[in-house]
């Protein structure tokens, strides 16, 4: 057994998984994308893209027995309300799902007219259960780079943090380790939103660095303040869920619950230019 | 027990030329003894294969349903299965390509996947050779060690990048899950491996003979 590891193919393979493991992660912790690794994201994209409509098929199907007593129900219930317009639902749903599309696109644009937006689409998830990373369908070919924003219809999901021809990397806001600056759109109220841990399990981000006259109640829509390197300013991050005084130190948190998330959308843009806010006149 | 190179010409001892068979002969001039023939083009093919079927179900349709609360591992058993069946080197790089697929595909910014893949699918195969037989057993006992370890690595990646994490949470929350999901899952690539490369397997004292040769 040991003649193995004496012979030149062992020293060749022990070379390269070295390599694997140097190269890309000084060159990704650099923000470059190996040739190599960027290849095998680039042919892979198209299959990895049709097969995650497989997937998000398959889901659907398997969803329906993991809930299936309240499906039953509820299936029940609207058969007979739907059964004379399921013909006219079936050509609706593909229109409606592309006029949702639009009308957010039109929506977003209209609100900042300055956006320059490129559409995308999730073709795929982290690999791992701790990552809240998922990949787009589109990239440096359309525009995209690093540091950009992903937004949907209803407010930010993440930034671009690896890009390759035809593909790109994004991590969504409620990775651990992101923050982003927001304000409270009714009194103007500047905090700084994050996601920990705990609360990101139950899908909450948290907003702190309040001033402890903070004005800022359950239910108002926090947006971004474009402080920072990545969000523009007014994009809808979420909406107060509650609102914590620490009796010692008198500064206020907030928990955010974000107005979308990763889940409900298979669409997104990119936000590929906008202007930077500046406080001077 | 020496380990002794095979000849460059093995491959060709009757002396034919014909252009694949030069291009073959030039791979094995590299003197690596890996050779490179019809049949191992062929496995390597399906290996492909498996490798992005893995690679992709893992990324798309296991990200979104997330049994037992985790992505499962489905390349790890992929490399166990090959490295079973077709001994250490192909389990070595089989254990590359596929480390460097998955995180090329899943991975963020850290990638040590190499550092596990290629150490299990050598040890995997050298075992297999020399200390047990590729049997049910030995594969399940291989798959439960191999699943502790990715289980562990799960550990360390999350207790390391997910900002907040206690050393509990990272267990409870990340590496257990991925032990159970890992462990139900690692049958499929077991199964399909065994179909596909049984047709080019050769009889045990055919293999004996083979490896009395090369080493």
């Amino acid at each position: 057994m040991s003649g193995f590891f004496k012979s030149k193919f062992f020293y060749v393979v022990a070379v390269l998984t070295l390599a694997a493991v140097i190269i890309p992660t000084v060159l990704c912790s650099m923000g470059l994308t190996p040739v190599l690794r960027s290849a095998v994201n680039t042919v892979f994209m198209p299959v990895q893209k049709l097969s995650d409509k497989a997937a998000e098929a398959i889901e659907g199907f398997t969803s329906y027995f993991t809930a299936f007593d309240r499906m039953k129900e509820e299936n029940a219930r609207l058969k007979e309300e739907l059964a004379s317009l399921r013909e006219e639902v079936a050509g609706a749903r593909e229109i409606k799902e592309k006029y949702d599309w639009m009308s957010d696109f039109l929506e977003l644009k209209m609100l900042h007219h300055e956006y320059k937006l490129v559409p995308a689409v999730i073709s795929g998830r982290g690999s791992a259960s701790y990552s809240n990373v998922f990949m787009l369908d589109a990239g440096k070919i359309s525009g995209i780079d690093r540091g950009m924003p992903v937004v949907s219809g209803d407010g930010i999901l993440g930034y671009i943090a690896e890009v390759g021809p035809t593909w790109s990397k994004a991590v969504s806001v409620m990775e651990a380790s992101s923050s982003v600056g927001a304000y409270v759109e009714r009194s103007g109220a500047i905090g700084v939103i994050e996601a920990e841990y705990d609360l990101s399990l139950e899908g909450i981000l948290k907003m702190s660095y309040l001033d402890e006259d903070a004005d800022i109640k359950v239910g108002d829509r926090i947006l971004t303040s474009g402080y920072g390197s990545i969000y523009p300013r007014s994009l809808v991050i979420g909406y107060v869920e509650t609102v914590k005084t620490d009796d010692l130190t008198r500064s206020i948190t907030a928990t955010v619950r974000p107005a979308s998330t990763l889940d409900q959308v298979s669409k997104v843009m990119v936000v590929t230019h906008y202007e930077v806010y500046s406080e001077e006149p | 027990m020496k380990y002794t190179r095979k000849s460059p010409d093995a491959a060709d001892p009757a002396g034919e030329t014909s252009f694949l068979s030069r291009l073959l002969g030039r791979f094995n001039t590299w003197r690596l003894s890996f050779s490179v023939d019809g049949q191992s083009i062929a496995k390597g093919v399906i290996i492909a294969f498996f490798i992005i079927f893995f690679s992709i179900t893992q990324t798309t349709l296991l990200s979104r349903l997330r049994p037992f609360g985790a992505v499962p591992d489905l390349l790890l058993p992929l490399v166990v299965a090959v490295a079973m069946s077709e001994r250490e080197k192909w389990g070595a790089v089989v254990g590359l390509i596929s480390a460097f697929v998955i995180d090329a595909l899943g991975g963020v910014t850290v990638m040590l996947l190499p550092l596990l893949y290629v150490p299990v699918g050598i040890f995997c195969g050298l075992l297999t050779t020399y200390r047990f037989r590729d049997s049910l057993p030995v594969a399940a006992l291989f798959t439960v060690v191999t699943c502790v370890l990715r289980c562990f690595v799960s550990f360390l990646l999350a207790l390391f990048s997910v900002h907040g994490v206690t050393p509990a949470q990272a267990f409870f929350d990340f590496a257990l899950p991925s032990l159970f999901a890992n462990l139900i899952f690692s049958v499929f690539p077991h199964l399909l491996v065994r179909l596909t490369m049984r047709p080019f397997h050769k009889t045990r004292a055919e293999r004996t003979e083979e490896n009395d040769r090369v080493f």
